[in-house]
């Protein structure tokens, strides 16, 4: 850390040499010059018939740029846009000739640098930022006497009354944010289902004919279907509604306390949980048959699908929280309650607490 | 003055200075000098890259609707067909596919986003392994650490507003991880942010805030500090290389004027241009093909921008803990990676230079630049603060790590995992060593003189080899910038003997002076001339010139 091999110096005095030198430097700037490096590469001379053959390298390549920026506006007009295939040509053509302007135009430039500008490295003096003691004194001295004249040290009414009136106004901007949005209530435990609501295949919800799910209709045991509830559109909603209908064999769904509640929310071996993952509100999409394992493809975290939806890897902590379902008259998968098994769904916030089977 | 170009620039001179003065301050503005150095060229990279954003960015606002309305495409593309979306889904289709060099500018812009984050960080290391962020030049450092929070804040801002399905459920993992998890305020937060839950809010404000952030909010902040950082360090000059000619009372280089404004226009247009070829061959963030946003699916194997990857792999590898107390959750499975874990790399960074004065007690100004073996225990702890955000920026691929090594994730994680506490403390002991290794190396040839391999038979029968004399250069460099030897450091008082008072800091602070300078390689009397004035001192002696209330306390 000692620059330049000199002892560590707190603004301390100059060496002899450092003076002689910050004098010499002094004289040569009343003069006007300034000291060329010591071991700067030699002064270049110009020649003329080089400065000529420079000038006519570094002109080539203003000239392409000058060629590339027409050709730029004239490939404009002949190459329309619309579609991607014409984008795609319109976007290879003019991004080729602004390359070239650009590169080009750089080329040409440090060349001139390079080849005809002059290249002397020169020397300049620096000095220290701190101001010498009797400026540094002097300004404090001239602020105090300032602020004393103003009589803001003698009055203390002002001055408090003055940083009360500011308190306020500091505020003022937090409570003008207040209706940037609603307080959140309930809004973080609520969902749509309801008991008795039927399914709708996710992506057909908007369409003019939604697929309503059967229990005819998940015949697969290796499928992983998504859900939503009839007749809801809305965004928000379907964060917080979307399902993973799967379907197991009875046998395939353990013994254990998680495996007894499952097989109940379930109807023929269907079961329906949330898509929203429990770590961080991914929707869960990479079901594996052979091991019952659902694969959150955002940070990995594993659900026994067998067991109740429960973590066996990842980050993820809480199991998905599992629809209750059945089957009504026309055969139709229902929602069996209104609320999730473990839910609210998705994942953890502040509010949230254990689980516990709400809809808000 | 002939010549119509002079006169027409001397004229402009004239009336300018007639009105505003000031020509005796330009003068010598113009004549400041720029030192000429490659890693001089990282921050203008930065610099660039932000000009390159505020004119792509403009040229998108144009075009761009940052509206979550929901329409249905029957425009030129025909996969999309009769889909619903967003209308900023939309309008960002249209303007890469019906608008002429609407796919260039987005592409130049996302092109130009990637480049000016790790420009900003690569930027960064240089001053931090050369010490540029010593005293006076601590402002600067904290501003620029400020920037690239931002940076990495406007970037996630604008990936998302096209509303397409990768960003969409980046923007989904983003409310859980930096609102939802945050005790106590932060569903109020979310709330107040973006009017309401994910991913509409009550009025589909998620997108034209996001807007409103990124191109006003944002950038505005951004172009301030920016203008700060260039004016500062336009006051406080360059940093310079250690060498001969250059010493902590002068500046070395090329004038602004013309060397330095032309080279540097030059070098706009190269990072422009490079910028451009980029987005005319190497297509990026092709939404289209990832479709619009909905809240039901998931694009596989998804990967956000790379400067977002130390939060997604800190995601990955932390292990699911969560707790659940008075009836209030705190899921520490994504509170620690998301907000603890960087909010305390990026603290200790910013705070670096201000713990490293007092671990000194080095309050002088610098301007010459430190070799970092000089200071092998910053170097080691920039090395390993630089490991630690690889090893996360690399978890956050271990989806791709296991298919290409076709381990389990179960393996992976678990080797992230020890590697994000081991790998810091490995990097920081390798680093001191081999910095160490380099400064015995210098010592040697110093005293040894450098090696030629021509063996000499010496008259006594024995066998030597001949050494030359360092070069001027390297004998210039190695003189200009030795190790501190526990010896030069100033004594840890505050001159005025207060320092009893309080045993464990200051006991603490001496440790510390140690760790920075006790494994270093003392120079020896031939090195550098100055041995005999530090043989006089003994260590830890009250030197007046190194204590005198000038230390930082
Ligand atoms: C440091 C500055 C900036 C960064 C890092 C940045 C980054 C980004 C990124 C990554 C995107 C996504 C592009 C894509 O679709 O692939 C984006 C989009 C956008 N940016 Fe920026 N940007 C910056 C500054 C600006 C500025 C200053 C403006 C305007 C004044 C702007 C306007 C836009 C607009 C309108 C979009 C949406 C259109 C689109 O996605 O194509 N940006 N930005
Ligand atoms: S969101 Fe599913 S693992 Fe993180």
């Amino acid at each position: 850390m000692t620059d330049n091999g000199q002892p560590r110096r707190h603004g301390g005095t100059p060496t002899s040499a450092e003076v002689a030198e910050s004098l010499a430097a002094r004289r040569r700037a009343e003069r006007g010059e300034r000291r060329r490096s010591p071991d700067a590469p030699p002064e270049r001379h110009l020649d003329d018939t080089e400065a000529k053959r420079s000038e006519r390298v570094i002109a080539t390549w203003f000239i392409v740029a000058f060629l590339a920026g027409v050709a730029f506006l004239v490939l404009y007009w002949i190459f329309p846009a619309g579609g991607p295939i014409n984008a795609g040509v319109s976007n290879k053509l003019l991004g080729g000739c602004l390359t070239l302007i650009l590169m080009s135009l750089a080329i040409g430039v440090m060349l001139w640098v390079k080849r005809l500008m002059p290249n002397k490295e020169m020397v300049d003096e620096r000095h220290e930022f701190r101001s010498s003691d009797e400026d540094r004194r002097e300004f404090g001295e001239y602020f105090v006497d300032t602020a004393e004249s103003t009589q803001i040290t003698k009055r203390p009414l002002l001055r408090r009354t003055l940083l009360l009136a500011a308190a306020p106004l500091g505020l003022l901007p937090l409570w003008l944010l207040r209706d940037m949005g609603p307080l959140p209530k309930k809004d973080m435990f609520t969902q749509p289902w309801r008991k008795g609501m039927r399914m709708v295949l996710a992506g057909t919800q908007d369409s003019d004919s939604p697929r309503l799910l059967k229990l005819t209709d998940i015949t697969d045991f290796g499928s992983a279907i998504s859900a939503v509830p009839e007749g809801i559109t809305d965004f928000n909603q379907i964060a917080t509604a979307a399902l993973l209908v799967i379907r197991l064999r009875p046998d395939e769904i353990q013994g254990t306390r998680r495996g007894a509640l499952q097989r109940k929310a379930s109807v023929n071996g269907i079961c329906a949980f949330s898509k929203i993952c429990t770590h961080a509100g991914c929707p869960i999409s990479l079901y594996q048959q052979r091991t019952h394992e659902l694969l959150c493809p955002c940070h990995q975290s594993t659900f026994d699908m067998s067991d109740g939806a429960k973590v066996v890897f990842g980050p993820a902590v809480r199991p998905l929280p599992q629809l209750p379902i059945t089957v009504d008259k026309d055969g139709y998968l229902v929602a069996n309650a209104k609320y999730f098994i473990n839910g609210p769904v998705g994942p953890s916030f502040w509010e949230r607490g254990p689980d516990r089977n709400t809809n808000g | 003055m002939q010549d119509p170009t002079k006169k027409l620039l001397a004229g402009t001179g004239k009336a300018l200075d007639d009105r505003f003065g000031g020509a005796a301050g330009l003068k010598k503005q113009m004549k400041k000098l720029f030192p000429d150095h490659w890693s001089f060229m990282l921050g203008e990279i930065a610099l660039y890259s932000f000009v390159v954003l505020l004119l792509t960015g403009v040229f998108l606002t144009f075009f761009f609707k940052p509206s979550m309305q929901e329409v249905v495409y029957h425009g030129s593309y025909a996969n999309l067909d009769g889909l619903r979306m967003s209308e900023a889904y939309k309008s960002t289709i249209d303007l890469s596919f019906d608008v002429r060099g609407g796919l260039l500018m987005r592409q130049i812009h996302h092109w130009a986003a990637l480049l000016f984050v790790a420009a900003i960080m690569v930027h960064m290391m240089r001053i931090f392994f050369t010490g540029a962020f010593r005293k006076p030049r601590e402002v600067n450092w904290l501003i620029g650490i400020t920037l690239f929070t931002l940076a990495m804040l406007e970037g996630f801002a604008g990936y998302t507003l096209p509303d397409d399905l990768l960003s969409g459920v980046g923007l989904r993992i983003f409310v859980s991880v930096v609102f939802e998890a945050i005790p106590i305020v932060g569903t109020y937060l979310l709330f107040f942010t973006f009017g309401g839950p994910f991913p509409d809010g009550l009025q589909g404000d998620f997108i034209p805030r996001l807007f409103i952030v990124h191109v006003l909010l944002v950038p505005g902040i951004l172009l301030a500090l920016i203008g700060a950082h260039m004016l500062i360090m336009w006051h406080q000059k360059h940093t310079v290389w250690a060498s001969r000619k250059q010493t902590n009372r002068n500046t070395v280089g090329f004038p602004f004027f013309p060397h330095f404004i032309a080279k540097t226009t030059a070098f706009f247009m190269f990072v422009f241009g490079a910028l451009a070829l980029l987005a005319t061959f190497a297509q990026i963030n092709p939404i289209w093909m990832y479709g619009p946003y909905n809240p039901v699916d998931v694009t596989a194997g998804a990967q956000p921008d790379w400067y977002i990857g130390i939060l997604e792999g800190g995601l990955r590898i932390m292990p699911g803990v969560e707790s659940v107390f008075l009836g209030h959750t705190i899921p520490w499975n994504t509170l620690i990676p998301a907000l603890i874990v960087p909010g305390l790399l990026f603290t200790f960074m910013a705070l670096y230079p201000f713990f490293e004065k007092w671990a000194t007690g080095d309050n002088s100004e610098h301007h010459v630049l430190n070799r970092p073996r000089n200071v092998p225990t910053r170097t080691g702890i920039g090395v390993a603060w630089l490991a630690a955000y690889m090893i996360l920026l690399i978890a956050g691929g271990n989806d791709i790590i296991a298919k290409t090594f076709s381990l389990s994730f179960n393996t992976i994680t678990w080797i992230f995992r020890f590697a994000i506490f081991l790998g810091p403390v490995i990097a920081f002991v390798v680093t001191k060593r081999i910095c160490i290794g380099l400064q015995r190396k210098e010592e040697h040839l110093l005293h040894e003189g450098v090696e030629t391999g021509v063996i000499k038979r010496l008259p006594t029968g024995g066998y030597e080899e001949t050494t030359r004399t360092p070069s001027p250069e390297l004998l210039g460099r190695l003189e200009t910038n030795r190790p501190d030897v526990p010896e030069d450091m100033p004594a840890l008082t505050d001159g005025r003997g207060v320092e009893a008072r309080n045993g464990i800091v200051k006991r603490l602070r001496v440790s510390a002076q140690r760790w920075y300078t006790q494994d270093n390689v003392a120079r020896g009397a031939h090195g550098d001339g100055h041995a005999e004035e530090r043989g006089e001192v003994e260590p830890g002696a009250q030197r007046p010139e190194l204590t005198g209330g000038r230390t930082s306390d």
